[in-house]
């Protein structure tokens, strides 16, 4: 991962707990680097022990952990850095999904060591579709998925729902989210 | 298949590829096309976003400039820069378009290319989205690796900042630690263990060492003399060199400096290690704790001193106790408990004196010791204490003022020692002294004692009367102060032996002139102390001149008795023994036998007077019957009854008013007394002129008297005769004509002395006697 998704957890941990708190997740995971350099590449187990680390300190579930990064990395690490760039992905909740595996290809193309995962859309209806997530990584990322398409629609200032449609090594080759978005959509 | 190898538009060449419209503009989606007017032919679908005015007819050099070359956009330019990269900025948005001229079917030319934007700022500000671009447009690409760096930039400054806050913090941090070390007044260094050098010293390295950095390896700075301390600091330096960060190297060692003085160091180090993680050398800071040391010693005999102190002062068998400022006890031994009965958890914390009771007891000494340890001086006193079995003791306490560096007093030290036995003796021994004083004070007798260096060291009242010298005077005199002294009351023909030359069992007698003549027995008891080695001399000086009058009155009466008996018992036997050894007719045997007769009838009488006079002086009238009566039935009787022999004349009865007085008497022993007065007035009267009777009276030292007197008009006395008319065997007539035993008057003075009376006499040579014998007259 880049050092940009770690300084993100960072963020995200100073943000809602102080530095103290992001002091002894760093603690708690072994990671003594006092600054991620934003696109320089690191273990992913770096990455995974802070998230571990994290889940110690504040007492949540890792799970947890994931899904508020993924919503955080939308709403604050993505579009503080590629505002721009995130907003001409598309102009709401499904353009952006479905255009999101084009940002993936070229975020890619600029950053190989990310290993960016691949997303593609099916079953596109009027307020729902079926969101296709592979990843190279062993472990898998739903959570942190989830909260990427929670931060989506909160950054169109839209209703959604994510559910697994199908978990990956269980049911699927890869796993599948139901998304739906809308006035009716329950939260 | 077509000849690639030919180029376009060469003979020959025939395209192999050719795109329908929509893909033509979805692959270029801002290509734009125009005639060799320059009138626009055909405009993308995208171009129309940014640049609507680009509509078939409108002249390209309307909306468009030529960038890039920075030419006039002309159909000759265009046509000269085919297939070469051109730039043309859109007039109104100012974007710039990045593209190539190839030629049209047809006439006119098409542009090929796409707007340039720098950041994802400015394609939104042109109002276009990547979805406006080709997919095959690497202008996402761009735009990301972009933003990409100035994230990078952005990162870099932030890391740029906080290398900067943390090289100031480590700045400060540095310099704080070094004022701390200089204000410590240690001494930093660094050694290499490579090179056995110091890497780095602090500025006074050469002040406390006395080399310079250069002169004195690491390695010497620790090289001790006493080989364990040196083991040591090697075995820490060894570790050190290994690698192992987490000893602290400490030492503390005795070192000599350059200018030969030896100090002592307290020497601290961690270790060092390289950019590799090699141990590289030690960092470290030299303390010189010289004075610490010296104080630690000091402190240390201090500890052991008062270690040995308190080993003193618990096992003593004096009570010790301390006190603090306030006086409540923090402190004591075990002694203080066995001598108050008090245990030490009654003791600690309180007031002592009120646990002790000392201030009702000796109100006197509790307020002086108070007023001593206000002013923090020594005191010593003797007080009494109450146990904690109520009885009472004496103890002998001392107390000393403990005070602080500043003077101020911290505490007291307070040892008592008991001292009941000794004051008990002392008591004792001062009643016995007083017993003794007060019956050498009785005595009449006079003591005097001198102590192991012949000095007075005690006299009672006699003695200081006999030498007429006070207590005072005598406690100051030697033995030959006293012999002088006792020279000087001597007569001058006697000179008496000295105080110490009398020895036990002599008997001096001595005769005193002065302060009256006196005859006085000295005799001296020696007491010896063997273990001193000294001895005490008491003297007893007994007056016994009275015994020395008596005995001599009693050879004078022995010789007189003898003389007086011997004389008519020699007559008697002188007569008795010529009417045994001769015949003689009846008329001269009872002449001789009349004179036997008076001679033993005197002797009778003699005798009789000198049992009387025993008998008076053994009972000093305790025998006499004494009763109230009146003088005059008394005297009349005795003046009625008195017959002489061969004397016609009568005594005369005057009345007078002291007949109603009533006196104190034996009456028997009076008319005795009375006869003989009586007696003596008709003997020593010859039986001529009046023999008179009468009762005055009289005051004398406030008692009221009334006497007996009798008056004669017969031959009187001369004053020296009237002097001894008491004497016994003393008769007034040297010629011995008169009879008489010569005790009358001495049994008269006598009864009437035990009577409480006196036996008054006046006399007048051949005109007269007259004795009164005056009696108290009884009380009411």
């Amino acid at each position: 991962m880049y050092g940009l998704v770690n300084q993100a957890i960072r963020e995200m941990v100073t943000r809602d707990h102080g530095e103290a708190a992001w002091q002894r997740v760093k603690q708690e995971s072994g990671v003594d680097t006092d600054v991620f350099v934003a696109n320089a590449p690191y273990g992913d187990d770096v990455t995974y022990r802070l998230v571990a680390g994290a889940s110690t300190v504040l007492g949540a579930p890792e799970v947890d952990v994931l899904r508020a990064f993924g919503e955080f990395w939308v709403l604050h690490t993505a579009l503080r850095s590629y505002g721009p760039l995130m907003r001409s992905v598309g102009r709401d909740v499904p353009e952006f999904l479905q255009k999101l595996p084009h940002l993936h290809d070229r975020i890619h193309m600029v950053f190989p060591e990310l290993r960016p995962p691949e997303f593609s859309c099916s079953d596109v209806q009027g307020d729902s579709l079926l969101l296709h997530y592979r990843t190279q990584r062993p472990t898998g990322l739903e959570p942190f998925v989830e909260g990427l398409v929670h931060g989506i629609g909160r950054m169109f200032d839209t209703p959604v729902t994510v559910r697994l449609h199908a978990q990956r090594d269980v049911d699927s080759s890869h796993s599948i989210f139901h998304v739906a978005w809308g006035e009716r959509c329950p939260t | 298949m077509p000849h690639l190898s030919l180029p376009p538009g060469a003979p020959g060449w025939t395209p192999a590829v050719s795109l329908a419209p929509d893909d033509f503009a979805r692959a270029f989606p801002f290509h734009f096309a125009c005639n060799r007017d320059l009138r626009v032919v055909q405009a993308g679908q995208s171009l129309d976003r940014i640049a609507p005015e680009v509509l078939p007819g409108a002249r390209l050099v309307d909306s468009f400039d030529l960038a890039r070359p920075n030419r006039e956009l002309t159909a000759a330019e265009i046509e000269a820069r085919l297939g070469s990269l051109m730039l043309l900025e859109h007039r109104r948005s100012k974007v710039l378009f990045r593209g190539q001229f190839v030629t049209a079917q047809g006439a006119g030319w098409v542009f090929l290319g796409s707007p340039w934007f720098m950041t994802a700022e400015e394609l939104e500000a042109a109002g276009l989205s990547l979805a406006d671009f080709a997919a095959q447009d690497s202008i996402a690409e761009l735009l990301l690796v972009s933003q990409t760096q100035q994230i990078a930039i952005a990162n870099l400054s932030q890391l740029n900042a906080q290398l900067s806050l943390q090289r100031e913090t480590l700045r400060r941090t540095e310099s704080l630690y070094r004022s701390a070390i200089a204000a410590s007044y240690g001494v930093a260094y660094q050694e290499s263990f490579d090179d056995d050098t110091f890497v780095y010293v602090g500025e006074d390295f050469e002040d406390l060492t006395r080399f310079a950095p250069g002169q004195l390896p690491p390695s010497q700075l620790r090289r001790l003399e006493r080989a364990q301390e040196s083991s040591e600091l090697a075995g820490q330096t060894n570790i050190l060199r290994s690698g192992d960060s987490t000893l602290r190297r400490r030492s503390d060692y005795e070192f000599v400096r350059g200018d030969g003085k030896t100090r002592w160091f307290s020497d601290s180090s961690v270790l060092v290690k390289d950019a590799d993680g090699r141990p590289s050398g030690a960092i470290g800071i030299l303390f010189d704790i010289t004075l610490r040391k010296e104080g630690e010693e000091r402190l240390r005999a201090s500890e052991e001193e008062a270690r040995r102190l308190a080993i003193v002062a618990a096992r003593t068998s004096s009570a010790v106790i301390l006190l603090d400022a306030e006086r409540r006890a923090i402190w004591c031994n075990d002694a203080l408990s066995r001598l108050t009965g008090f245990g030490k958890q009654d003791l600690i914390g309180r007031m002592v004196r009120d646990v002790l009771d000392i201030e009702s007891l000796d109100p006197a000494v509790a307020a002086a010791s108070n007023e001593a340890m206000r002013a923090g001086a020594e005191f010593r006193a003797d007080t009494r204490l109450r146990r904690a079995d109520g009885t009472i003791i004496w103890v002998s306490a001392e107390v000393q003022t403990l005070r602080d560096k500043t003077g101020r007093i911290s505490g007291f030290i307070v040892v008592g020692t008991d001292i009941n036995a000794t004051k008990l003796y002392e008591q004792r021994l001062d009643k016995v002294g007083k017993e003794l004083e007060a019956i050498l004070g009785v005595i009449p007798g006079g003591v005097v004692a001198l102590n192991e260096d012949s000095v007075v060291a005690y006299s009672n009242a006699a003695f200081e009367a006999m030498f007429g010298c006070s207590r005072q005077e005598l406690s100051s005199m030697t033995a030959s102060d006293l012999d002088r002294k006792l020279a000087a009351l001597c007569h001058g023909d006697h000179e008496p032996a000295g105080f110490l030359e009398l020895g036990e069992g002599d008997v001096d007698m001595v005769r005193i002139a002065r302060p009256s003549p006196a005859i006085l027995a000295r005799t001296v008891r020696i007491v010896k102390d063997p273990e001193a080695a000294t001895q005490w001399r008491a003297y007893y000086l007994r007056d016994v001149t009275r015994e020395a009058e008596v005995d001599r009155m009693k050879s004078e009466f022995l010789s007189h008795a003898a003389h007086e008996l011997r004389t008519p018992m020699s007559s008697v036997h002188g007569f008795a023994e010529l009417l045994i050894s001769r015949d003689f007719d009846a008329e001269t045997s009872r002449t001789i036998a009349r004179t036997i007769h008076r001679q033993s009838s005197l002797l009778v009488q003699m005798v009789n007077e000198l049992l009387d006079l025993a008998r008076i002086e053994a009972g000093r009238g305790l025998d006499f019957v004494m009763t109230s009566e009146r003088l005059e039935p008394i005297v009349r009787d005795v003046v009625d009854s008195m017959l002489v022999p061969g004397d016609d004349r009568r005594a005369e009865l005057i009345p007078s008013d002291a007949e109603r007085l009533l006196v104190h008497v034996d009456s028997g022993k009076l008319r005795q007394a009375l006869t003989n007065v009586l007696a003596n007035a008709f003997k020593y009267s010859r039986g001529s002129g009046s023999i008179r009777v009468w009762l005055p009276q009289r005051r004398r030292r406030g008692v009221t008297e009334v006497g007996i007197r009798v008056s004669d008009e017969g031959i009187g006395m001369t004053p020296e005769q009237v002097s001894r008319i008491f004497e016994r065997f003393y008769r007034a007539d040297p010629a011995g004509d008169i009879p008489g035993t010569g005790l009358g008057m001495t049994l008269v003075n006598s009864l009437v002395e035990a009577m409480g009376g006196q036996t008054e006499v006046t006399s007048e040579l051949n005109r007269g006697t007259t004795v009164t014998l005056w009696l108290p007259v009884a009380r009411s």
